[in-house]
């Protein structure tokens, strides 16, 4: 292994905050590797994009107020430190997109009519990303699961990603090296790629030789995307030969009891954030799936998806307020975490856009216009509620191509966007 | 001032560029004349800049600008016509000027680099091509794809086809999927029949369903479990046990059914016909099918492929989901209603081959890659590395996640070959030829052949060996590309356009042989061809891609009517289907029975099913294939422009608007699109609450002058059209929710909540200034305008035949096709054969 390559900023110790345990954090600039370091731009910029699958009650996290001075909802005050770093928007919601429930496997494709015939879902956002940068990381993305072994990722012929459930395995994935096999099965069908890209490169320069000018533009094209497949597969290829990041704390354990919705959200939490921390990855998705478990929370008696169905009842709506009050707190947690560490001058919240909301703005009638959403971070110019619906609800794939732009990946629309998301800046 | 100062920048001009000069006398002075005061560097209206415009051949875009001023001039266009005109000679002139400039330029270059230049295959064409190259078309390969944009309509054309590191890691694993997939590689699994029926707990209905027996929704009698209801929300489908082994194979579905009209217990036939489907729980369809109607039913076979583990769904196609009076409080009340019963269900399988012949193993797409070599289990004593993992082919594996691998320890299986070597040459040449479409260069051979000679010595099974020299074949620039070199296009390069144009594929083992003997280069030769190939069922491939794209199709299912404004057609997939399964049937009719170009426009039939003939208001079509139907005299049908799917992609779920479906009418039946609206046109807010129609909502914007240089082509079109709501039904008035009649009518069991608003007035001028009173005096107009009609769908077909779209040069040639075809009407397999047969098809 060339020196070049080795990671020395990971042959020091890493302390980092573990479940309950705080230790200080390391300098996040320590952890780009070297190589990483002299090619990236020194702003990196990340996503983390959490969908709530039952909805979120309207009353309770809509502001009162638009533009800067809202006054902020039930929900809303949990996050209020974080008040200048997030922007919430009303009027929002993925145009076509309906079919109650089934809308939530478009949170982050904006598919149209998931419920009807013929439906084939499209590519997710994260996956539209990581399809272009993600080979500067160890893992392209992360699809994470709170509750389900789904996840909202999709590729580009809309297949679903597996959801990463379990923090444990999520662990051994992120930071225990694989076996010797697993790892030179990996490396070998990187390089029978690689070598196939290699021949086929070989044989457009052959032919650019014998076909005309006008051709030979067109091959040179092909040529240019074969060395530069060869390229990120070779990254792909290096980066089974790293060490992986190393930390040190404890395998997190997995949770059996289906009531542990707030252990399990808080366990994904934190491990989505360390991975973003270790630079394992810089697109995250996860998936917060409830259905008819009863939550572990001080006061709920009955299973979540029953309780949307509440029909207005007082002692319903009391119930879930507990629970989406519960999730907010741990949003509240992953955004102190966020803020809490720092690279390159600027918090890893500054570099990380978080895209928090659901598929349905009322559950109890399963509608799936103006949806709640808000997103924090990611060096935007926040702390203010737009509200974007007029006659009709305003499109929320806007959002993710202001976010695409954001990491610098060249898009002007994603899906059935208009534009970018109106009044959302960058800083 | 303005005029000295243009002078004065044209001379000095004309001093520096020698480009300038070449353009003769009377282009400049006529530009600085009548267009630079408004086209200039500083006003630029309309984005345009003639000031500054050179004349640069290099560049089409530049060519394109000049084809823009020549044709805005010459039609009277331009200037405005609050402008002084040029004199009639002055005109003539500079148009004769540009014109000859601009054929000879394009002539140019086309001569030294042709019209298309490295043509790929788009995603489409990719899957066809596996599809054919490995018997396999079950292979889902085009979604893997990123799509390719779309220039003049089509999807095609190759200077927008761009390739980046994105495309290519997807043709790399869309190769990887379709060979693993093709080959098969599995222990045989012998053929199970298994028959179950539907009325017993736990082999077919669900708990739910189950409970439900005997309520509105689902009810015994007799030999039948009949449904009444098909509910419109995905999650409440009904499912079907797969009681089949669910390997990936071939299966023989069968089904007793019964279609019946049920009143009280008493069967009896049903009012209308019944269409059932099976489809996967992805949606992918499995059988669609007429239910057999008389007393002892029917029984329906029908065979189709299932990928791995898939679950089946049954969906009752032509029932609503009604509501049921009283269905908590008395649910197994009087009920009179037409349903579907079923009896049993039947599957058979897997089978290797289509054609569902018991004990053939392997498949013919293992053939396609592995020849006669047979297959055996792996063995540690075979002395080979262990097989490797391989994709499955389907794109949903799984409820949870991607595609899994089959071949997994500890049963896997492997090729046998007793000389490696020398199969693996045998067997990749055969593979290359085909997959190449002529004969490959021998350093192609070697290149790919290296790959599995250097995995042979590794001691690797000889699939694994094959595997990656198949991949690097599908993956060269000869597989994806096509090879045209500049001048007149040699056979097999011939062959490749002809197929992809009419099969939308490679060329089959004929068509090589054609090529290889020379008998493309002949006028004879390549009509036979041609004739053949449109003769080929694959054709549909063609007629289907055509007619989707130029019709825009694919955006039937973009907006849904609205379930309120009109309940009769909420989630009527089965007639959004119908309706684009007509508009295709008309295309295909079109072209095998070489009608005439103005059946764009009008005919005197109609290719229809039951649904359809209920939509339009026709007696006597039963069963839910599409049959040619007379009209008779007077009727509003007949012609693309009056069908079901051409007025849904025209309009939305609530609303259709004579804008927009005027627009498409002049963009993609005439062919003479209009301007973009400026910036501040402003949109129409449509009505839904009845207090005004669109046609008054319009007026206020055609009676601007501005506005209205465009409206009076645009307006024209879809005020007649008018006349048909938003799935095509004819119609006299608009509905409301607000305004109007009340409506005492019940679809679905629900009382409608729309009203009878404002009457439709389908009457307009025409851009002549003829007026019209509704569609059929329309009609009359636009069939004034054959040759026009004509011209537009040659156009069309010269850009898919070739892949390039019409330049200014190419212009004359489609005269030239339209004056020889003009005496029999301008007949449309004539107008694509007169493509075919043409230098612009057979030059690069």
């Amino acid at each position: 292994m060339s020196p070049y390559l080795s990671r020395q900023p990971l042959d020091r110790r890493t302390i980092l905050r573990g479940f309950g345990v705080g230790l200080a954090l390391p300098l996040l600039d320590s952890m780009i590797p070297m190589r990483a370091r002299a090619t990236e731009p020194t702003n990196i910029q990340r996503l983390i994009a959490i969908q709530t699958n039952q909805g979120i009650l309207p009353q309770n996290f809509f502001p009162k107020g638009e533009g800067r001075d809202y006054e902020a909802s039930l929900y809303l005050k949990l996050l209020d430190q974080h008040r200048d770093k997030m922007t919430i928007f009303s009027g929002v919601s993925h145009p076509e997109v309906d079919g109650g429930h089934q809308a939530e496997s478009c949170f982050l494709t904006a598919a149209p009519h998931p419920g009807r015939g013929g439906f084939r879902n499209t590519i997710s956002v994260d996956q539209y990303a990581a399809d272009r940068i993600g080979h500067l990381t160890r893992f392209p993305s992360l699809s994470l699961a709170v509750g389900t072994k789904q996840s909202l990722s999709y590729t580009q012929s809309g297949v679903q990603i597996p959801g990463e459930e379990s923090p444990s395995a999520l662990f051994r994935k992120l930071f225990i090296q694989g076996s010797e096999t697993e790892v030179d099965a990996q490396v070998s069908k990187l390089r029978q790629g690689r070598s196939i890209l290699d021949s086929v490169g070989e044989r457009a320069r052959q032919l650019q030789r014998q076909v005309d000018a006008a051709d030979r533009d067109k091959l040179d094209q092909f040529f240019t995307g074969v060395r530069e497949l060869e390229g990120r597969l070779l990254k792909s290829e290096e980066w089974e030969t790293q060490p992986k990041a190393s930390v040190e704390i404890p395998q997190p354990k997995d949770f059996k009891d289906p009531g542990a919705l707030v252990e399990r959200t808080r366990a994904m939490y934190d491990l989505a954030r360390l991975a973003l921390e270790t630079d394992s990855t810089r697109l995250i998705s996860i998936y917060v799936h409830q259905n008819t478990a009863k939550p572990n929370i001080p006061g709920v008696d009955t299973g979540t998806h029953p309780l949307t169905h509440h029909g207005n009842q007082e002692e319903k709506l009391e119930q879930l307020t507990r629970i989406e009050s519960a999730q907010f707190s741990e949003l509240a947690g992953l955004l102190d975490g966020l803020s809490g560490s720092r690279g390159g001058g600027d918090s890893l919240l500054d570099q990380t856009s978080v895209i928090y909301g659901t598929c349905m703005g009322n559950a109890n009638a399963h509608t799936n216009n103006h949806l709640p959403v808000l997103i924090a971070g990611g060096g935007f110019k926040h702390s203010q509620h737009l509200s974007l619906g007029g006659t009709h609800d305003y499109p929320l794939p806007n959002l993710f191509v202001s976010t695409l732009q954001r990491f610098g990946v060249e898009a002007d629309r994603f899906a059935t966007s208009t534009g970018t998301m109106r009044g959302l800046e960058m800083v | 001032m303005r005029k000295s100062l243009a002078i004065l920048q044209l001379a000095l001009v004309f001093a520096v560029s020698g480009l300038r000069a070449e353009f003769p006398e009377p282009v400049f002075p006529f530009l600085e004349t009548h267009c630079y005061e408004c086209h200039d560097d500083l006003s630029q209206e309309g984005g345009l800049n003639l000031l500054d415009l050179d004349f640069d051949p290099t560049d089409p875009h530049n060519l394109a600008i000049w084809a823009k001023a020549h044709d805005r001039a010459t039609s009277g266009e331009m200037p405005p016509e609050e402008q002084p005109r040029p004199g009639a000679d002055e005109l003539k002139n500079f148009a004769a000027v540009t014109s000859e400039s601009l054929e000879e330029e394009w002539k140019k270059r086309y001569a030294s680099s042709g019209r298309t230049q490295g043509r790929r295959l788009n995603p489409t064409e990719f899957e066809h091509t596996l599809h054919d190259l490995l018997d396999a078309p079950w292979l889902e390969l085009k979604e893997m794809l990123p799509p390719d944009p779309s220039v003049a309509g089509f999807d095609n054309v190759a200077e927008a086809q761009e390739l980046s590191y994105v495309q290519m890691a997807r043709y790399l694993e869309a190769a990887e999927v379709a060979i693993d997939g093709a080959m098969q590689l599995r222990p045989p699994h012998e053929a199970e029949t298994v028959r179950t029926w539907f009325s017993q707990e736990g082999r077919y209905l669900g708990k739910d369903e189950f409970e439900g027996l005997g309520t509105g929704d689902i009810r015994p009698v007799g030999d039948w479990t009949i449904f009444f209801r098909q509910p419109n929300s995905a999650q409440d489908t009904y499912h079907i046990k797969n009681t089949s082994p669910r390997v990936p194979g071939w299966y023989r579905f069968r089904v007793r059914a019964r279609a019946v009209h049920y009143d009280n217990g008493e069967l009896s036939a049903p009012k209308q016909g019944q269409v059932a489907v099976i489809n996967t729980e992805a949606k992918r369809v499995l059988g669609e099918f007429d239910v057999p109607e008389g007393p002892e039913g029917g029984i329906v076979e029908f065979t189709a492929w299932q990928h791995e583990k898939e679950l089946l769904d049954f969906f009752c196609a032509t029932l609503d989901d009604f509501d049921y009076p009283n269905k908590k409080k008395d649910p197994t009340g009087p009920l009179k209603r037409d349903g579907i019963g079923i009896d049993w269900f039947e599957i058979s399988g897997p089978f290797a081959n289509e054609d569902c012949a018991e004990g053939v193993w392997p498949p013919e797409s293992y053939r396609r890659l592995f020849g006669d070599l047979a297959t055996a289990p792996w063995t540690e004593a075979s002395g080979l590395k262990p097989p490797q993992p391989l994709n499955l082919p389907d794109l949903t594996a799984n409820r949870f996640g991607l595609r899994e691998t089959y071949q997994l320890p500890p049963e896997m299986m492997m090729v046998v070959s007793e000389n490696p070597e020398a199969d693996a040459e045998r067997l990749l040449r055969d593979f290359m030829a085909r997959a190449y479409r002529g004969k490959p260069e021998e350093s192609e051979v070697q290149r790919c052949l290296a790959f599995a000679l250097e995995a042979i010595a590794g001691k690797a099974c000889f699939q694994d060996a094959m595997r990656p020299a198949f991949k690097a074949v599908l993956c060269s620039p000869d597989f994806l590309y096509f090879r045209e070199d500049a001048g007149a296009l040699d056979d097999f390069a011939l062959a490749s356009r002809l197929s992809y144009l009419l099969w939308r594929s490679m060329p089959d083992a004929a068509l090589l042989e054609d090529a290889a003997a020379g008998r493309l280069s002949s006028p004879e030769g390549l009509h036979a061809a041609f004739t053949r190939l449109l003769d080929d069922p694959k054709a549909e491939r063609f007629i289907e891609d055509f007619a989707g794209q130029w019709l825009e199709l694919h955006a039937v299912h973009e907006t849904s009517p609205d379930r309120y404004l009109f309940p009769e057609y909420f989630c009527d997939t089965h007639l959004v289907d119908s309706g684009v399964a007509e508009t295709v049937a008309t295309f295909d009719e079109m072209l095998h029975q070489n009608l005439p170009a103005k059946t764009i426009v009008a005919a005197d039939f109609v290719m229809i099913n039951e649904r359809l003939a209920e939509l339009y208001g026709i007696d006597g079509v039963r069963g839910r294939e599409i049959r040619r139907v007379e009209l008779p005299a007077g009727s509003v049908r007949g012609g693309l422009l009056t069908q079901s799917s051409i007025l849904k992609v025209t309009a939305n779920g609530l609303t259709s608007s004579p804008v927009i479906r005027g627009a498409w009418v002049i963009e993609q039946i005439l062919g003479t699109p209009a301007s973009a609206p400026p910036p501040d046109a402003g949109a129409i807010e449509p009505d839904t609450q009845g207090a005004k129609t669109i046609r008054e909502l319009l007026a206020l914007h055609s009676r601007e002058e501005s506005c209205a240089s465009c409206h009076v082509r645009i307006d024209p079109p879809g005020f007649a059209l008018e006349s048909f709501d938003v799935m095509g039904a004819w119609r006299e008035s608009y509905r409301s929710f607000g305004e109007g009649e009340k409506v005492n009518l019940e679809v679905a069991g629900r009382q409608v909540r729309y009203k009878t608003g404002l009457p439709v007035d389908p009457s307009g001028v025409t851009e002549e200034g003829e007026p019209f009173s509704d569609i059929h005096e329309f009609r009359d107009y636009l069939l004034s305008q054959e040759r026009q009609l004509a011209r537009n769908l040659t156009k069309r077909f010269v850009t898919f035949a070739t892949g390039a779209t019409v330049s200014f040069s190419d212009r004359k040639t489609v005269e030239a096709i339209l004056d020889a075809t003009e005496a029999d009407g301008y007949p449309v397999k004539d107008l694509l054969e007169a493509v075919v047969l043409n230098e612009l098809f057979r030059f690069k």
